[in-house]
């Protein structure tokens, strides 16, 4: 019964064990070690070590413009509601992974905050302007059409005897100028936000540059949340499917204070530098 | 003037007031030091299904038993590897052996299993050498009598086409049969286990 006992604890240990994370992650094996932090083998130590050695830096801002002011001042609430829009910006270094996705968001620490990405739909809804309806015309460059094409290909042609051709109503969404047209205050808000999106770093690291912009209408006393993730993602060596790939978030808040001083808060919390998040998760 | 009055909408547009860019220190490169290890990237998964279907032929060396007979096996069941890099395995399997000397046995058995590659390449996995070792045990009916017994079988060659020869001890109420069988047929550890 020992022997047995024994035999099975070796043959367990054989299974289980590995090399030793903390070696990875010093000579930066990340995507080994992010592999093993996915398999349950010391998460944290992997964690903290990811943190380090991505060093995220982040700046926000609010940004000013005449519009957001006389959107505060058309928005019914007493007092009235505060409409901020926020420009994100967020900078890792470039580590030996096969991805690193940064993402943010911001939330309410409490009820009374409603903060979304900033879209052109977005601004519409603030606005209140009416868009116009989509248009609808005939056409032949319809899905049935393409299937009869397929039909007609395979019969040599003889499917079209029995099935022809025929126009379909399609939707066509208006085009810009028509929305620039129709929602002329929201087309200007969502000028403010041209260059949101993630530049990623040269071949063989991952690492990015990105830029979002949020709009958060809250009530004036509300708390506002700066959530900033960093996915990195390394693949199994014998992929066949997407989830055998590896992953590890980062993540960590900030706390903005109350949403009627956000500009204040966010101008002095950064003074137009960018801090690394670990300070920033820091400070009280 | 109709021109005019079509861009009117945008030209009422104010434009964006620029808005000062944040000062950030420039992005560091972090390279690896040294060869990139390969362990956990491997996959975690160390248990795979086990297919194993074989015919041949079994010699027979009591008088009155026949010689030599048709033999088929199919048997399931499953390979648990010894940790991700390593290239064996505890072999559990199960299933139906048929001998033409009128046996028909439940077959249940534990062995070795040598070749789990970590191959990408399924033609490669395919033909890739493997070896097993297994000890069986055997219940069933020969010409219509309880029967019992004991197998060891070792097999080698590539998977597509792996050659087994194998030691079997048969006894029923009223004999003890020593027979030699030779069998080929595939053999494939199901899933990533290549």
């Amino acid at each position: 019964m020992k022997q047995l006992v024994m035999l099975t604890t070796l043959a367990l240990a054989t299974v289980a064990c590995g090399p030793s994370v903390r070696p990875l992650v010093e000579a930066r094996h990340y995507r080994e070690a992010v592999c093993a932090a996915n398999d349950g083998v010391e998460p944290a130590l992997v964690r903290s070590a990811l943190a380090r050695d991505s060093a995220i830096a982040v700046h926000a801002q609010r940004v000013n413009h005449g519009q957001l002011d006389a959107l505060e001042a058309r928005l019914p609430g007493d007092p009235p509601v505060s409409v901020s829009l926020l420009r994100i910006d967020a900078q890792s270094n470039a580590l030996p992974l096969d991805g690193l996705e940064l993402e943010v968001s911001v939330a309410g620490r409490s009820s009374g905050v409603i903060a979304r990405p900033a879209t052109f739909e977005r601004f519409v809804e603030l606005t209140r302007e009416r868009l116009p309806p989509h248009h609808t015309t005939l056409s032949w460059w319809n899905e049935a059409n393409s299937l009869r094409g397929l039909a007609a290909l395979a019969t040599g042609g003889l499917s079209l005897l029995f099935a022809p051709f025929r126009q379909e109503a399609v939707s066509i969404p208006p085009s810009a100028y028509e929305l620039a047209r129709a929602a002329p205050r929201a087309t200007a808000l969502l000028a403010l936000t041209n260059g949101a999106g993630c530049r990623a770093h040269v071949d063989g690291v991952r690492g990015a540059r990105c830029r979002w912009y949020w709009l958060v209408v809250a009530a004036p006393d509300a708390e506002v949340e700066l959530t900033l993730s960093a996915r990195a993602s390394a693949d199994r060596t014998e992929r066949r499917r997407d989830e055998d790939r590896c992953s590890l978030t980062v993540r960590a808040e900030v706390s903005l204070g109350p949403a009627r001083r956000l500009g204040a808060t966010l101008d002095r919390m950064f003074d137009g530098r960018a801090l690394p998040l670990v300070e920033l998760t820091r400070a009280p | 003037m109709l021109i005019a009055l079509l861009f009117a909408p945008l030209a009422l547009a104010p434009s964006p007031a620029p808005q000062r860019e944040p000062l950030f220190t420039e992005a560091a490169v972090l390279r690896e030091r040294g060869p990139s290890p390969e362990y956990y990237r491997l996959s975690p998964r160390v248990t795979y299904g086990l297919m194993r279907s074989q015919i041949g032929a079994q010699l027979c060396f009591e008088a009155g038993c026949g010689g030599v007979a048709f033999a088929l096996d199919v048997l399931t069941g499953a390979v648990v590897r010894f940790g991700r890099t390593s290239r064996w395995g505890a072999v559990v399997q199960g299933g139906y052996s048929y001998v033409g000397f009128g046996q028909h046995l439940a077959v249940a058995g534990l062995g070795l299993f040598g070749g789990l590659a970590r191959s990408e390449d399924p033609r490669a996995a395919i033909t890739s050498t493997a070896a097993t070792l297994t000890l069986d045990a055997l219940a069933g009916s020969v010409h219509g009598q309880p029967a019992l017994g004991a197998r060891v079988s070792a097999s080698f060659g590539p998977r597509w086409f792996s050659v087994a020869l194998g030691y079997q001890l048969v006894r029923t109420e009223t004999s003890v049969s020593h027979q030699v069988r030779l069998t080929i047929g595939p053999i494939d550890a199901l899933g990533d286990g290549r």
